[in-house]
Parts: structure tokens; sequence; C-alpha cells
């Protein structure tokens, strides 16, 4: 499978797309990693998850162009990404940790709480508060990576320009509602 | 509180993705240092944007875990079965193939049985009738055997008869003559000289036959040895010969298939084990005669 044929099919139906190319590129990529970085199994297959992760997020970020190279390689450059950034990482752990020194605006950095689970907690309490259709269209298109124009079919809307109006409306409601959610937390 | 409106939020899901121009950027940067409230509301809105991002790797990293779970469910599940039912299978296999052979082996023996007791009945009936319809088969393995053939054969089981010792009141006769010219191998000198002188004795008559024999002269060889037959004396010997000359003789095949049947079944012919044993010679050499009736 190549990169555009991924993309083409992506957006046909993401999730039947994603778990074809996992089946299709789980043992080139896991035995690659054994052989090359002397891995154990259960990390190359996280490895593995990994990058598949970071190819479906690319992929929703239009951060992959549709060439003809082979979804195998782009896979493998990932994992090799991951596991030089890995390596780079075990160097930084060997710094005391505790003793830092206090940097200002950590707090702040804090206040947003980037990617912390109390973040993510509120963000789910307040999708679900959000109720039908913003509830629906954020949900297909944020996080199932469903084009806007299935979304118009599925909810039955006239055309794309109303959806597109729809999830601005329901991300501005959704901003109002998790910061809400999250300051009372 | 400052409300983006939805071109505000385009352009910062846009900056987010980063999917902006130069301009837009230039733009959204004076509007972010003079506008402190704009400043506070992109703020608020790409932290979610993050944590919206960050809920979706979760997501699809637990998706592709599912995956995985499901994949080694299904290995695990089935073969497992799938290995037993392999298994019993092998056994069944292995039992019916048992049953179904010493099935097939009792059949066997239960049919050997009886063919043997048939056989051994057939046999002893064949063998009688063989014994006796050898000779009367219009086809008698010598049929078409050249001449070269029949004299290998017949050469076999030819030996040259020991003539007794000469006394001394027969020196010079015509008798110690024929012998010595005999053994000088001398035949044709033999065959003049009987021409001349007839002679009453079997030995000198069997001298005589046998040097026809050793000039290929069948037919008066055989009436030499027919003529010892009747006087009496060497009649086995004559009888032996003349069956040999038979053999040589392709004309008298019926002549050799009668007197091959009168010395058969006399065992006690002084030339009966050589008989049967030319027979079969005859019989192994593959070689047909046909003998009309």
């Amino acid at each position: 499978m190549t990169l555009a044929e991924f993309i083409h099919d992506s957006k046909q139906n993401h999730a039947l797309c994603l778990e074809a190319a996992y089946h299709a590129n789980l043992t080139i990529c896991t035995s690659w990693i054994i052989k090359s970085y002397a891995k154990s199994k259960d990390e190359a297959k996280d490895l593995f998850i990994e990058a598949m992760v970071i190819l479906s997020e690319n992929n929703f970020k239009n951060r992959i162009e549709p060439t003809q190279t082979l979804l195998s390689t782009y896979l493998l450059a990932i994992c090799k990404n991951l596991i030089r950034q890995a390596d780079r990482n075990k160097k930084f752990q060997k710094v005391d940790l505790e003793n830092l020194p206090e940097v200002a605006g950590a707090e702040e950095f804090e206040a947003f709480g980037f990617g912390n689970e109390t973040q993510l907690k509120s963000l789910q309490d307040s999708l679900e508060k959000l109720g039908h259709p913003c509830n629906t269209i954020i949900r297909e298109f944020y996080f199932n990576q469903t084009r806007q124009e299935k979304i118009t079919e599925m909810l039955g809307y006239q055309n794309v320009d109303v959806t597109k109006t729809m999830k601005y409306k329901c991300l501005g409601r959704l901003k109002d509602i998790f910061f809400k959610m999250y300051k009372q937390s | 509180m400052y409300q983006l409106n939805q071109k505000e939020i385009e352009l910062i899901e846009a900056y987010h993705l980063n999917n902006i121009s130069e301009e837009e950027k230039i733009m959204l940067t004076n509007r972010l240092v003079n506008e402190p409230e704009f400043r506070t509301a992109f703020e608020e809105f790409t932290s979610l944007l993050s944590a919206m991002d960050a809920q979706r790797r979760l997501q699809t990293r637990k998706f592709l875990k599912s995956i995985d779970q499901k994949k080694n469910t299904k290995i695990d599940g089935p073969t497992k079965n799938n290995l037993l039912w392999m298994i019993l299978g092998i056994i069944i296999c292995g039992l019916i193939f048992v049953i179904v052979r010493s099935k097939k082996q009792v059949k066997n023996d239960i049919k050997e049985l009886k063919t043997d007791v048939n056989s051994t009945k057939e046999n002893d009936t064949t063998l009688i009738k063989k014994d006796s319809q050898t000779f009367q088969n219009k086809t008698y393995p010598l049929a078409e055997a050249n001449q070269a053939t029949r004299l290998k054969i017949s050469s076999k089981y030819y030996q040259t008869p020991e003539f007794g010792t000469v006394r001394s009141s027969e020196k010079d006769s015509v008798k110690t003559k024929l012998i010595r010219l005999y053994y000088e191998k001398q035949y044709s000198e033999i065959t003049k000289i009987y021409q001349n002188t007839k002679t009453a004795d079997p030995e000198i008559k069997l001298l005589i036959g046998t040097a026809y024999y050793h000039q290929a002269k069948w037919r008066n060889a055989t009436s030499i040895f027919t003529e010892i037959q009747k006087d009496g004396g060497l009649h086995d010997e004559a009888e032996w010969y003349s069956l040999l000359c038979y053999l040589n003789d392709t004309d008298q095949a019926n002549k050799f298939k009668s007197l091959a049947r009168k010395i058969r079944s006399n065992p006690d012919h002084s030339f009966y084990n050589e008989t049967l044993s030319l027979l079969s010679d005859i019989k192994n050499k593959k070689i047909t005669l046909y003998i009309p009736d």
C-alpha cells in the first residue's frame, strides 16, 4: 500500500483503512525493529503502534504528501525517529529532576494543562454535556476523522457549509464548557 | 470575555494545523500582540485543540491495541480447539485405517485359503491331465527351432557308444576294422564297408548307425536303429539314438513325438532320465514345434 492509496482509503473509512494498514505492516516493521535495534517483541510492537498513531495524526493534519512511497517505508522511518528520540530521552533521564531550579512561567504552562489527565477527563465530560448534534459532529470530525461530506449525509444537512458552520459553533460552545469544567476541577 | 467568530476560529484552527499562509500569520501575530483579550481567547482555543489532539491520539492507540487483542484472541481461541480437533481426527483416521485393514486382511486370508484348497485339487487333476496331454497337443516346443538349435540340443545328449574289446580271433575281422575306423572318425569309410558286407551283430549295427549319425544321414541311421530294435540286443540304445535322429530330422517330428512318449512311459528304460531332461530342455528353450496329427 502506498501513501497515496492510504490517504485515499482513509477518506472513505478511516478505521477500516487503519486496521488494514496495521495488519499489512505489523510483521515487516516489528521484525525490522527487533533485527536492527535489538528490541524485544513487546517493545517493537509498542513502537509500531506509536508509529501508526503518528501516521493517523499526520493524515488528519494533512501532513502526508500523496506520493507513491510505500506505507511500510514511511512507518519504518517513523519507528527509526521514535527509537532515536527514546535514546535521547534516556540521556536526559540521567539528570536529577527533583533538584531542578524552578522556572518562571511553569505554572502558567500547567494552567493550560497540556495533555494531563484532568484535562482529558474534563474534555470528555464537556463533550457529553455538549449534547446532540454538536457531540456527534465534534466526535466524528476530530476523533473518528470522518469527512465533512459524510457528516452532512449522516445528520441530513443541506450541504457541507451548514456542517462547517455548525462545527465552528459547536467548537465555540465546547471551549466555553471545557474551561468552565476545567477551572471547577 | 472575548467571543471568537467563525472566521477567527477557522484561522486559529489553521494555525494549529500549520495550514496558514505567511500573510495570515503576520496578521495573527499583530493581533496577539495588540489585543490581549483576543490573545486569551486564542490561547484557550489552542489548548482545547491540543487536548482534542491528545484525546484523538489516545483513541487511536486504544483502537490499534484492540485490533491486536482481537488478533491474539483469534489466534489463541480457535487454534487450541483446532489442535484438539486435529489430534482427534488423526486418532479416528488411524482407527478407521486399522479396522479396514484388518477386515481386508481377514477377507484376503479366507480367499487365500479357498484358492489354496481349490488349487491343490486342480493341481492334482491338471498335472495328471497335462502329463498325458503334453504330447497330444498340436504345438510342441521344437516347431520353429532351426537345424542348428536341433543339433545343439541333440549334441548335448549324444554320447559316443562304447564298443567292446576286440577278441584275438576277431583280429583283422570286419568288426575290428570298423571299430578302428570309428575311433579314427572315418565315418564315411564305415558306411562304405557296411554297404558291401551284411552283419547281424547289433553292436556293429549300432556302430554303423552312429557313423551315419555323425554324417547327419538321419534316415539311414534310423533305419539301422529300427533294425536293431527288431532284432533285439541293444534295444534301448537303438531307441535313444533314433530319438536323437528324429530330433534332427524336421520331417520326422511325429515319430519323435511317439518315440519320446514311449520312452517316457517306461521308467525302466535305460535312457528314461535322459529323455525327460531332453524334453524339459526343449521346453525351457521356449521353442515350439508343430507336430501334425
